[in-house]
């Protein structure tokens, strides 16, 4: 069994693996920007045919990444509950319009098709983005990301955005939230083993929040202790934001990362136009 | 020849125009040649990992000056320039790691001097081979273990190729093996030039050095030769020191009448220096009848993994087989890694077998059942750095959550006689904030805050880890009168001097499993399971076994600790 004090577990970051497939040998500024574009064509697409695509696009990336599923079911069934209640509010609280045929009725609740329709999409487009950034965590490592962005926004240096600083805020944070679960799991079981109400079972929202909140404040001032000795490590070890820095990282967009690069752009917009192409 | 270091009349106080605070260095003078390796020992809140500090102008002085190299280091100018001399190893390596991969970990120092990415590369690779971490280049690095974040640190620092390096209890998280290779790499360094300062609770570690300063205060208490420092011992023993055991067990054996010289300050002097037997014949040791005790706790074929179904996932107890006596302490030994801490959290419940079976007292101890509420109320566990994991502000609060959890009503009579327990003063202490405690005085809030439970289980992991040698002996005291009291003691260490004093019975684990398990005198005595799971003998088996080997008429089992190896033979020659 899994543990209830293994919160590392249920974070996304830091769950990538080293692989050699083709989708990993490629440029980390293709990968990520094919995640981009994909990801706003999802977000943006009105209709099921375009998240159908998208399902498509995700499940290509997993083949090509050579990426079990078994992670991203394990997600999806964890935000699945909380998916569902919104679904549930937006078919409940959405306003019916004249036109509108009307499912049911109950309560003086008005269940519309239009209303079903949308919460329907709204469920269909949370799982395909999970799948996606699941898909991304699990192909990208933190620090390519940190590298691609350094490098997609070097350009922007010469008009006085601070890539140096953006880019080491970007490395720090994705580097911190391991941590951050590891310092959650240490004070949980301390106040655990001396009797901290850990272990309640069911759902009850007053208790669950009851249980958290003396977490919340050691988990502040641990974490802000611990930037402080990030800090120290950083500056001891040469680190000063206002002198110039290379990268361990010598990146090179080869043919290949253009044509991913291609293809990830022309299915976003296959996905964001198919209802008016169809 | 010019000292590399010069440290003069260094005074150094928090937030520096306050009048209130009291200084943490108080008129610091030091010089120190390049390539030397220096030792810095002190009891705990002396001011060693401060002066550090000041060494790589991480702190400036409030008066007085340090120059590395001719570089002040309040000169901010050439800040980049000396940090690129001084490199600095933290107590806890894991704070001082900045990248999200091993090998880019390695490669920030590299980053920061803006050198082209094909050498950073070069560098990288070279340092990962030295540390023996090639395989985990591409790992993350909260998932590497104790030893391997060390060196990781190390190798860190390394790449910038520095001319001094400073230490900061670099061994207090690790294991024997981790501890002596760490000790080797920092002596080859010391060959290739590189001044080493090296702060440490472990006197045998600071008496390999060339030069000792001992701390006391924030001022200099002495300073001189190994030789110099531990022969003078009584005074160290006043600052809550000790001497290396290697020099105490001397004085021990020249109390007996041998002939040990006074430069034997090393085990392996010791050992090289120890007599033959001489005489016709001793006195046979008498072997002590044998203690029956009813079985407290079992582990039959126990696994765990860790973040199991995860890419992440790691197994942590491969099929473990253990019984724990009643009324006994017990210590579980093993390198880092090898499960003893998993071990211990599943002793209390806080961790479930993933198969397997555990019984615990009354309590058989599944997947749901019993309440871990239940099995807290028998078993206490103090974690490892307990003082990390504090949640409240006040000593007194900190110390009362567990019986507030459980609405025990005599809430002020329990607080008072858990801290006497501790030795913490109720009324000095209660109102303190956590955060204005000395480290010592942290670890004696963490161990009343578990004791105040009475728990008839007691686990432990770690529990010396960081202490200087006066608290260590306080606390080993407390587990024998916690054991006279008829508690059962679980310690989960890598200490084996420690374990040879205080634990009736021992385990051995390694990779996941108990490799081994009985009385202490025996399992201590079998140096070859010992050393082939990473772990050193105590010092006085290593003697005995010697002095056996010399002819002497000893049983090994009966001196697996200084004080008894020195009895047996006073028994021997008498």
């Amino acid at each position: 069994m899994s543990s209830r004090y293994e919160f590392l577990g249920n974070t996304a970051i830091a769950q990538y693996i080293p692989k050699s497939s083709w989708f990993h040998q490629r440029d980390p500024r293709a990968r990520l920007l094919s995640f981009i574009v994909i990801f706003f064509a999802v977000v943006f697409t009105p209709d099921v045919v375009g998240l159908s695509i998208g399902l498509i696009c995700v499940t290509i990336i997993h083949i090509l990444a050579n990426l079990s599923i078994k992670p991203t079911l394990r997600v999806i069934r964890r935000a699945l509950p909380f998916i569902i209640i919104l679904a549930i509010l937006q078919i409940l609280f959405s306003k019916p319009s004249d036109t509108d045929s009307i499912l049911w009725c109950f309560f003086g609740f008005v269940i519309t098709h239009h209303a079903a329709m949308n919460a329907l999409i709204m469920i269909c487009r949370f799982l395909v983005l999970i799948s996606l950034i699941n898909a991304l965590v699990m192909s990208i490592s933190t620090s390519q990301v940190t590298t691609a962005l350094f490098h997609l926004l070097k350009p922007f240096e010469g008009i006085g955005f601070p890539v140096n600083d953006f880019t080491m805020v970007v490395q720090i944070t994705l580097r911190y939230l391991p941590l951050v679960a590891q310092l959650a799991e240490k004070t949980a079981k301390a106040q655990a083993a001396r009797g901290g109400d850990w272990e309640q079972k069911g759902f009850n929202p007053i208790r669950q929040a009851k249980r958290v909140l003396p977490l919340i404040v050691p988990l502040m001032v641990n974490s802000l202790r611990r930037a402080e000795t990030m800090a120290i490590a950083m500056e001891s070890r040469g680190f000063n934001a206002s002198e110039k820095r290379s990268s361990f990282y010598s990146l090179n967009f080869g043919w290949w990362d253009g044509l991913l690069l291609i293809l990830a752009i022309a299915m976003s917009t296959f996905i964001f136009l198919i209802n008016k192409l169809i | 020849m010019k000292a590399q270091i010069e440290i003069c009349n260094l005074h150094y106080r928090l937030g520096s125009h306050s009048e209130v605070q009291a200084d943490i260095l108080r008129g610091i003078s030091l010089s120190i040649k390049k390539g030397s390796f220096v030792a810095v020992v002190g009891e705990n809140g002396s001011g060693k990992t401060t002066l550090l500090k000041h060494i790589n102008g991480l702190l400036l002085p409030s008066t007085g000056s340090v120059r590395v190299e001719g570089i002040d280091t309040k000169d901010l100018q050439h800040v980049r320039n000396l940090r690129s001399k001084v490199g600095m190893v933290f107590q806890d390596p894991a704070h001082q790691i900045v990248a999200s991969t091993v090998e880019e970990d390695i490669a920030f120092g590299l980053e920061n001097l803006n050198l082209p990415s094909k050498t950073i590369q070069s560098i990288v690779t070279d340092q990962l081979i030295s540390a023996g971490l090639s395989a985990e280049a591409s790992r993350p690095p909260h998932l590497l273990s104790c030893g391997q974040i060390q060196r990781l640190a190390l190798a860190g620092v390394l790449a910038r190729q520095p001319s001094v390096i400073l230490f900061d209890e670099p061994t207090s998280m690790l294991d024997p093996l981790s501890r002596s290779n760490l000790l080797a790499r920092i002596r080859d360094l010391k060959q290739h030039g590189i001044t080493i300062i090296y702060v440490t609770h472990h006197m045998e570690e600071a008496v390999k050095a060339d030069r000792v300063i001992v701390m006391k205060q924030g001022k200099v208490f002495m300073e001189g030769s190994p030789d110099e420092i531990f022969v003078n011992n009584d005074k160290l023993y006043e600052i809550g020191l000790e001497a290396p055991e290697a020099i105490t067990m001397a004085r021990g054996f020249r109390t007996l009448g041998w002939k040990i010289s006074p430069s034997v300050l090393t085990d392996e002097s010791l050992l090289n220096t120890l007599p033959q037997y001489d005489r016709p014949c001793g006195v046979s040791p008498v072997e002590p009848v044998s203690e029956q005790s009813e079985k407290l706790i079992g582990f039959r074929d126990v696994r765990y993994t860790y973040l199991s179904g995860s890419p992440l996932a790691k197994k942590a107890l491969r099929g473990v087989n253990l019984d724990i006596n009643l009324q006994r302490v017990h210590g579980i030994v093993g390198s880092n890694g090898s499960g003893k801490s998993t071990l211990l959290q599943h002793i209390n419940g806080i961790l479930r077998a993933s198969s397997g079976h555990i019984r615990v007292d009354q309590f058989v101890i599944k997947d749901k059942e019993p309440p871990l509420r239940e099995i807290i109320k028998q078993v206490g566990l103090v974690f490892q750095n307990p003082e990390t994991q504090f949640f409240e502000v006040f000593v007194g609060d900190e110390i009362a959550y567990g019986p507030k959890q459980f609405d025990f009503n005599d809430l002020r009579d329990r607080v008072s006689s858990a801290m006497a327990l501790v030795g913490l003063d109720f009324e000095t202490f209660k109102d303190r904030r956590l955060e204005t405690l000395s480290g010592g005085e942290k670890r004696k809030v963490a161990l009343a805050s578990t004791l105040i439970l009475d728990q008839n289980i007691l686990l432990f992991d770690e529990p010396t880890a960081g202490m200087d040698p006066r608290s260590r002996d306080d606390l080993l005291t407390l587990f024998g009168n916690l054991n006279d009291e008829g508690k059962t003691i679980v310690i989960a260490s890598h200490r084996m001097e420690e374990l040879a004093e205080v634990t009736n019975d021992l385990s051995i684990m390694h990779a996941g499993q108990v490799e081994i398990s009985g009385k202490s005198k025996n399992i201590l005595q079998n140096t070859t399971i010992l050393r082939q799971t990473g772990l050193e003998p105590p010092l006085a088996v290593r003697l005995s076994r010697q002095l056996i080997m010399n002819g002497w008429p000893i049983d090994g089992k009966n001196t697996t600790t200084g004080k008894r190896l020195i009895q047996t033979i006073r028994e021997v020659t008498r």
